[in-house]
């Protein structure tokens, strides 16, 4: 009874931590609350981020504010057509050591707590996969070194969905590694006026250390004892498995629309994230709510449209949301 | 917490089940009284018995088969869990459902929460009780229908009823010939003789089987009364006639009640025909009814049983009525002597001599029944029974042995018929004997007999036909070939 209150009572101080977290960034970072929700979410579950948006959205500024609020290391990694897969996990570098000339492993932009990669489709596949390795498995190697990767850790990239032309589209393989997909969208009027008030004036933002990276993995762990219903599970995997064409469960828009359907991660994504949003709602039980709405960040890049659905204008939201609306929970 | 919990969730199942009862009810009863309105309304010109019952027994059995079926559609927990779950309260019922023996921190707290989150939830509200108004209103609308199809009354259904009037009856006479199937195994009969026995009875149902109206049962009985005598005679068995005659009695044939009739009636015109013998019979037919009473009485032809029956009929005792009867006897044989002397008329003639019977031929009745005894085998019909006219009928070994009047029949007089050249037929179907137990009496006559009409000498009306023709043709400008045919054939009348 004790260890329950104090559990209880644990909890309730992560929830309030979270709710500081996203007031904090909020300072700097005007509108935008889901899209801050949804990276706290994926920095929670371990995963990676993926910021699609225009320029100018403020992609950058979230990440780095993130970093800030959350005590942890960052690096940004500006990603260019002649960038190398060394110079994101870095090299051997031949060094003199006592007239010996040897080799010494020198890290690269990786190896830090967060990772800004930038326009990520802007560089080369080769230099893309050389992120694979740390997205998935956290560790780098160089030659025959594995490295590990400081914890928390965790990739948001960002890309410009214009001006495609120089880019290199991420493999499926890549995709399928970031968590959530977001789209950070146009700011109301109401928003760029308070953007404008901070950006363009003399007013200085302070943001405050919230929450350390140990901390963060301590609530991880917390949020795997979440216990969650055979129902809200299965509801789960129904979706997911919807998503492909072939399957009993799928509906005729996904016969129709998809060519290629979500991976087993995104049913991995949606059970993790839908129990840290139940966790941050301050409820010790998941919801179909919550896995509805973790459906779409973790799936809109899993989903592979065919022509059809190109030619028709039909997106992987749509697709997404007819697969959803046509699961029957009674 | 976990019992609480529970009967939380077991309230909402409750809930759910009484809906699911009424919803099943009601569209049970919809789809019955629906299906009972078209019979309704299909028994208004097709016959169908008992179709009001039918009806509603068919509409009461969609409610009963609707609630069976929502037994079987009850929720369990889990869907009940669900169901409140989606009532706000966010999969909270369901997870503490599935992890109800956990004693888990987490699964502890959660448990704790959905105390808070079920002592804020309103049941009744938000699980209401399911009142399907529109539904009831299609079925009260199906069971006015129903209802009011059932009273509307028609000609189909008063088929129906006969039918159904008519099936019972046969079904009831089937019952006694199979009884008396059964039981003629037993009796002490060879094999053939229980053959012949059982093919009759089962040529009866069949017969049943095909008759249509209850009037044709007594036929179909009467003709296997006819049929069994028939055997009885064929057989010449005591056994067997005796068996025979247990098959009528058990099966109650109409001929023996007829039969009784018959004597009753046959008594009563005695008594009426017994006051007129002497003006309304020939000599011929007086000394006939006389040797044939004289013949029944002497020679012990009228059994003692008819003897009974017939003193039963007419209220007489059996030797008042033997008295009577010698009486009658002796009265007509004194009456024929009598006439004897006088000029009577030749039976056929026209009644020239006047004397006697002036209308001896005219057709007067003979005492007997009117229509008289139908020719055994005959006709089916008996004679229409009044003065003169040929009794008329038809059809083929379908008829009743025995002719009866007509209810509504004025005569009072028998019948008689003339056949001329009549030749007595050797129909084997014909079971009947020339005069059978009927009570006509049969005279052979080398004349024929006119019938009403007046009477005029043969000379005088061929003359006067002759001379008609003559003066005709001579006045008339016919060919004079053709003259000589029409006189020659007036001459040949003349000779």
């Amino acid at each position: 009874m004790a260890e329950s209150k104090e559990q209880q009572q644990q909890i309730k101080g992560i929830i309030d931590k979270i709710t500081l977290v996203e007031a904090e960034i909020g300072k700097a970072i005007i509108g935008q609350k889901e899209i801050i929700r949804q990276v706290i979410l994926a920095i929670l579950t371990d995963g990676n981020v993926l910021l699609e948006g225009v320029p100018g959205l403020g992609k950058t500024q979230l990440v780095k504010t993130m970093a800030k609020v959350l005590d942890v290391s960052f690096s940004r990694i500006q990603f260019t057509p002649d960038l190398m897969p060394a110079d994101v996990t870095g090299t051997n570098l031949i060094i003199k050591d006592m007239d010996k000339n040897i080799f010494q492993f020198e890290s690269g932009p990786i190896f830090a707590n967060i990772v800004l990669a930038d326009e990520i489709n802007r560089a080369t596949p080769k230099t893309q996969s050389s992120l694979l390795e740390a997205m998935q498995e956290k560790t780098v190697t160089v030659g025959k070194a594995t490295y590990t990767l400081p914890q928390p850790f965790m990739v948001l990239a960002t890309q410009n969905p214009i001006e495609n032309e120089g880019t290199y589209p991420l493999p499926e393989a890549q995709l399928d590694r970031f968590l959530f997909k977001l789209n950070v969208v146009f700011p109301s009027l109401e928003e760029l006026k308070e953007i404008m008030d901070v950006t363009v004036t003399n007013k200085k933002v302070e943001i405050k250390n919230i929450i350390s990276g140990s901390e963060i993995l301590s609530i991880r762990e917390t949020i795997k004892d979440m216990p969650m219903a055979d129902a809200v599970m299965d509801h789960a995997l129904k979706i997911v498995v919807a998503t492909h064409p072939d399957s009993e469960w799928s509906p005729a828009i996904t016969k129709k629309y998809i060519q290629n359907g979500a991976s087993p991660r995104a049913a991995q994504a949606i059970y993790q994230t839908a129990k840290a949003k139940a966790l941050l709602e301050g409820r010790f039980h998941v919801s179909f709510e919550d896995v509805n709405f973790v459906a779409y960040p973790a799936l809109r890049h899993r989903i592979i449209c065919n022509f059809d659905a190109i030619s028709e204008g039909i997106k992987a939201d749509d697709l997404i949301k007819e697969i959803i609306d046509s699961m029957k929970i009674l | 917490m976990k019992t609480t919990i529970l009967s939380f969730i077991k309230k909402i199942k409750y809930r759910m089940s009484v809906n699911i009862l009424i919803v099943m009810a009601v569209r049970g009863g919809i789809a019955g009284f629906l299906m009972g309105f078209f019979l309704s309304l299909a028994a208004v010109w097709i016959p169908i018995y008992r179709s009001g019952f039918y009806s509603i027994l068919i509409g009461v059995l969609g409610v009963l088969g609707g609630i069976i079926y929502g037994v079987f559609q009850f929720p369990t927990l889990k869907h009940a869990a669900l169901t409140g779950d989606s009532k706000g309260l966010q999969e909270s019922l369901i997870t503490a459902l599935e992890f109800k023996d956990s004693e888990d921190t987490m699964h502890l707290l959660q448990r704790e929460q959905t105390m808070e989150r079920i002592k804020k939830f309103d049941v009744k509200k938000q699980v209401p009780y399911l009142m399907p108004w529109k539904s009831f209103g299609i079925l009260s609308l199906f069971i006015f229908l129903c209802i009011l199809c059932t009273m509307i009354p028609s000609e189909a259904k008063k088929i129906a009823e006969e039918n159904q009037v008519l099936k019972e009856i046969i079904k009831e006479q089937e019952n006694q010939i199979e009884q008396v199937k059964k039981e003629i195994k037993e009796e002490n009969l060879s094999e053939l003789q229980r053959e012949q026995l059982q093919k009759l009875l089962e040529t009866a149902m069949e017969e049943l089987q095909k008759i249509e109206s209850p009037e044709e049962i007594e036929k179909v009985m009467e003709r296997l009364d006819v049929k069994l005598e028939k055997e009885k005679q064929l057989q010449a068995d005591k056994d067997f006639s005796e068996v025979a005659q247990g098959v009528s009695e058990k099966l109650n044939l109409p001929s023996e009640s007829k039969k009784l009739e018959e004597v009753k009636a046959l008594a009563e015109k005695i008594e009426e025909e017994l006051q007129r013998l002497d003006t309304t019979l020939t000599q011929e037919e007086l000394e006939q009814l006389s040797k044939e009473l004289a013949k029944q009485l002497n020679e012990g032809d009228l059994s003692k049983e008819q003897l009974e029956q017939l003193a039963e009929a007419t209220g007489m005792s059996s030797e008042q009525l033997s008295t009577s009867l010698s009486n009658a006897s002796a009265s007509i044989s004194k009456t024929a002597s009598a006439n004897t002397s006088g000029n009577s008329n030749q039976s056929g003639e026209s009644g020239q001599s006047g004397e006697g019977e002036p209308s001896g031929q005219s057709g007067e009745p003979l005492p007997g029944q009117s229509g008289g005894a139908g020719q055994a085998g005959q006709g089916e019909q008996s004679g229409q029974g009044t003065n003169g006219n040929d009794g008329s009928g038809s059809g083929w070994n379908q008829g009743s042995k025995s002719g009866f009047e007509k209810a509504n029949s004025s005569a009072k007089q028998p019948e008689q018929l003339d056949i001329p050249n009549r030749i007595l037929g050797n129909d084997e179907n014909l079971t009947g004997s020339p005069s059978g137990n009927g009570s006509s009496y049969i005279t052979d006559s080398e004349t024929g007999l006119a019938y009403a009409g007046q009477k005029t000498d043969y000379q005088q009306v061929v003359g006067s036909y002759t001379s008609e023709a003559y003066s005709k043709i001579d006045n008339s400008s016919i060919p004079d070939s053709v003259k000589d045919i029409v006189k020659d054939y007036f001459s040949g009348l003349n000779e």
